[in-house]
């Protein structure tokens, strides 16, 4: 087999077993070299690839759970992509391995230091649009004024006005997603070591994304849970705290 | 608040999906067959698995103005090469640079770019140049064919950096880029000496 499927990173100079815990039950074992080691399986040298997505779901779902198989018996790990497979064409490829481990050595000793006893989070945040617009047309009075003008005129002008409140309405909100997002950045990256800013996902209606976020942070520490608690506990607002993840984001 | 984990769910395996085909530690592409994340699996694909759309800028609303898109910038993790004023760029290429600074050496790969001033290596997601010379001071280019771990042969560009300094660096389509140099550094006046760089001694 000239494929070795990579899992992770970890550090240990024992060539260990993990057992058939891979993708499609394969044999999981370290490749160690100078106190690191590769966390693979062996496997053909080509992708998996399948345009059933239940046996793509499968795999990934593998490949996480080998992940954190991996981080349970070897402490801090430095996961890699789905699909990343080391390929030797000429040479044995347990030495192409090993070969990579100690190109990149330095660099892979850096990461393990800068992610031990860490973990990562995502967190997303999402408000409400209807709540935020009827609070803006109360406080405004632009809008406010707007608003009521709809309700008095005929339906040809009415148009035109509801024209007008849903333009400035827009200019509006936007202002006040970046207001917020500025203010929940603040408030989130002091409880964590580092923050990645993810792109947004689209959600179903009166629900928008304002922000999605990769967090860094200590294995035991609470103080990011209870931070997005008060964000949450606001009527408007909604968090979503995943968790907690092998550090993805930050390697 | 406690974090959601029972990631068997949909809601947390499009989060899973996510960070396993986007992320992770990245390796030298000459020694791996697929890259996670890239057309194997397929955007639409992927898509129908995430099931919903990802919004690929950030701002919810379509009709974003340019004022709200410049603040956008100081967000968004992909952040643009600083270019000096009247510089221009005349060819940007994947490579590598040998960085050593004593005891801690290691490939830096990222993209080169090569401009009107200077060659630099920009690594996006960490918004840094990480290696940066005026046209002017690279003083010879030589060429070596070296035998890479892998057992592949790998052409690797030496860059003379005045007296003793010797720069290595490894890209893509490497007589693309050596002639792209040698056309600036005409322009520039600079001076190309092949001699010299058997004299310097590689770091």
């Amino acid at each position: 087999m000239k494929g070795r499927y990579l899992y992770c990173v970890a550090k240990s100079n024992d060539r260990i077993n993990l057992g058939r815990v891979g993708i499609e039950g394969n044999q999981v074992y370290t490749i160690p070299y100078k106190g690191l080691c590769a966390v693979v399986h062996n496997c053909s040298a080509h992708p998996y690839q399948s345009k059933d997505k239940k046996v793509i779901e499968s795999w990934v779902v593998a490949h996480e759970e080998t992940i954190e198989t991996a981080w349970k018996r070897l402490g801090t790990v430095l996961p890699l992509g789905f699909d990343t497979i080391i390929k030797a064409d000429e040479e044995d490829p347990g030495k192409v391995v090993k070969a990579w481990l100690k190109e990149d050595y330095q660099s892979l000793k850096e990461k393990l230091n800068k992610v031990r006893g860490k973990v990562e989070y995502g967190v997303q945040i999402s408000w409400d649009n209807k709540i935020i617009a009827r609070d803006l047309v109360e406080k405004n009075s632009e809008l406010k004024r707007l608003n009521e003008e709809i309700k008095s005129k005929p339906k040809g002008t009415a148009y035109m006005y509801k024209q007008k409140l849903e333009k400035l309405m827009r200019g509006k909100l936007e202002k006040e997603a970046e207001r917020y997002f500025k203010e929940f950045y603040k408030r989130i990256k002091p409880c964590t070591n580092e923050v990645k800013v993810e792109k947004l996902k689209k959600e179903d209606e009166p629900r928008q994304m304002l922000m999605n976020l990769s967090c860094l942070v200590g294995e035991d520490d609470k103080i990011l849970g209870d931070e997005l608690e008060k964000i949450n506990n606001r009527e408007c607002f909604f968090v979503r705290f995943t968790g907690p993840w092998p550090p993805y984001s930050f390697v | 608040m406690e974090p959601v984990r029972e990631w068997k769910s949909r809601a947390t395996l499009v989060d899973l999906l996510d960070r396993v085909f986007d992320k992770g530690v990245v390796i030298n592409a000459d020694i791996i067959i697929s890259v996670a994340g890239v057309p194997l699996i397929g955007v639409s694909l992927r898509a129908a698995l995430a099931g919903m759309e990802t919004m690929l800028k950030y701002g919810m609303l379509q009709d974003m103005d340019a004022k709200t898109r410049m603040k956008e910038a100081q967000y968004r993790k992909n952040k643009e090469v600083p270019l000096l004023e009247g510089e221009e760029i005349a060819l940007k290429m994947f490579g590598s640079y040998y960085y050593s600074d004593g005891i801690y050496r290691a490939w830096k790969s990222g993209y080169f770019y090569l401009t009107n001033f200077r060659l630099l290596l920009y690594q996006q997601d960490i918004a840094e140049i990480v290696f940066q010379i005026p046209l002017k001071k690279i003083t010879a280019i030589k060429i070596r064919r070296e035998k890479s771990f892998t057992g592949k042969d790998k052409d690797i560009i030496y860059l003379a950096l005045g007296k003793k300094k010797v720069a290595r660096l490894n890209v893509l389509q490497t007589q693309e880029f050596i002639k792209k140099l040698r056309d600036l550094q005409g322009e520039v006046g600079a001076v190309l000496d092949g001699e010299k760089i058997k004299e310097l001694s590689i770091l």
